[in-house]
């Protein structure tokens, strides 16, 4: 994220991927991948690969940590170390952590975790391949996972980011943009209310750039939505015509 | 017709487990199949795990014999207590009611009765009213099909003795893996017949 715009990141109205200012990435999800998991999704959003798994309802260990109110919802989000052009140190640091507890908090926000009392849910995300938008790929796909898992949830989640480049607001940042561009507002919203249950902000927007900018991700949070229900709804689908 | 639902998606028609209202619209809670008749809709989830309730049949294994009772693994995120004076091994075979269920949601089981001589299989516990089917049509083809003594319990173990023990085993799983199809029952007892 640089202050001053170095390189020239749209040009004649499109992007230097070819997109136009309100078009996201392609992308592909796929549920129910791992067998020994209770939930599972591998997703692809342009260069990003993740996989998502879920584990639980389970008994909360160590047991301190059992609520008797509601479960816990254990979010590990973690970048592989040849996730990235330099080999990642492997293991948690200060961003994954950031990332996991407020990806946690988003999600429980669905979860109907007053149903499990003294359980935990863990979710774990490892990316595979990092380029930019990792936290919204994540997010999405452990939203998939946990629908795939039969957990009981209100609705699910989908993600999108929206941001800045050659003073333009623009949706679904990739690596060059991201580090080139000004600004970066990840965001997860609840599709059918628009609420929002995660928001972010690196860089500088005006308040109307970012009120443009939270319309352009929720937007594109909906667009991702329909790709996760047309990605649960075709794998049941093939199962329930005995594919 | 029977379509698949996921989280939050708003249902046609009132339906009233694994769903929430909002403004008088029900949506669906969870990702499962979703059939509707004149009563109203019905969703049977994907994928489940058991939680116990109280009058529910079981089949448990004794996984903690402690002082006065004993710890039973009933295939759920919950473990079980059993009071009982009888002095229970590691993992004997029981089956047992679900007597009471505290507000978080640990039962406390009775009526136990020690099962020898068979063999348990575990199933989808989602599956398991599929198994039993309507009026006890499925599993009462599968006993006279087979011969077999069955004991179906709610948390997705089935109990079986005598007979043809492998027979009924993979009819159950041929139930499990097919339990969304219509006419299963009849299905099911033609492909009995013709094994005999």
């Amino acid at each position: 994220m640089s202050s001053n715009t170095d390189v020239q990141l749209i040009k004649n109205g499109k992007r230097l991927s070819g997109r136009k200012l309100e078009d996201l990435r392609e992308i592909k999800i796929q549920p129910g991948v791992l067998d020994n998991a209770d939930g599972s999704c591998y997703l692809e959003w342009g260069n990003n690969k993740v996989i998502a798994a879920v584990y639980g309802p389970k008994e909360a260990m160590p047991r301190h940590t059992q609520n008797p109110l509601k479960a816990v919802m254990n979010y590990k989000y973690n970048m592989a170390p040849f996730s990235v052009e330099d080999r990642k140190r492997p293991g948690p640091d200060r961003r994954s952590t950031e990332i996991s507890k407020i990806s946690g908090a988003a999600l429980s926000k669905v979860v109907l975790l007053e149903k499990f009392p003294n359980m935990q849910i863990d979710v774990f995300v490892d990316v595979l391949q990092a380029d930019a938008g990792t936290r919204c790929a994540a997010l999405s796909a452990a939203s998939v996972a946990l629908a795939d898992a039969g957990i009981p949830m209100t609705s699910l989640i989908a993600c999108c980011a929206a941001g800045k480049i050659d003073n333009k607001v623009v949706v679904d940042l990739d690596k060059p943009e991201d580090n080139h561009g000004q600004a970066d507002v990840p965001m997860a919203v609840i599709p059918r209310t628009e609420e929002i249950v995660l928001l972010q902000m690196d860089g500088h927007l005006t308040a109307d750039e970012f009120k443009t900018a939270m319309r352009m991700a929720i937007d594109g949070s909906k667009k991702v939505n329909e790709i996760q229900i047309q990605a649960l709804k075709e794998k049941y689908q093939g199962e329930l015509n005995g594919d | 017709m029977k379509t698949i639902v996921v989280p939050g998606e708003k249902l046609s028609s009132e339906t009233r487990f694994n769903t929430y209202k909002d403004n008088g619209e029900t949506f669906s809670l969870v990702c499962g199949v979703f059939s509707e008749n004149d009563k109203g809709g019905k969703i049977v989830p994907i994928k489940e795990k058991y939680i116990p309730k109280i009058d529910d049949q079981i089949i448990g294994v004794v996984s903690e014999p402690k002082y006065g009772g004993a710890v039973i693994d009933i295939n759920s995120p919950y473990s079980a207590f059993l009071p009982t004076k009888r002095e229970y091994k590691h993992y004997e075979i029981i089956s047992a009611s679900v007597m009471e269920v505290d507000e978080t949601n640990n039962p406390k089981l009775g009526y136990e009765k020690l099962l020898t001589g068979g063999e348990v299989i575990s199933v989808a516990p989602e599956k398991i009213p599929r198994i039993i089917g309507k009026n006890n049509s499925m599993i009462d083809a599968i006993r006279n099909g087979t011969g077999c003594m069955i004991m179906v319990g709610r948390n997705g173990r089935i109990f079986i003795a005598n007979g043809d023990i492998e027979k009924a085993k993979q009819t159950i799983k041929r139930v499990e893996k097919e339990a969304h199809k219509s006419g299963l029952t009849d299905e099911i007892t033609k492909f009995l017949g013709e094994k005999q």
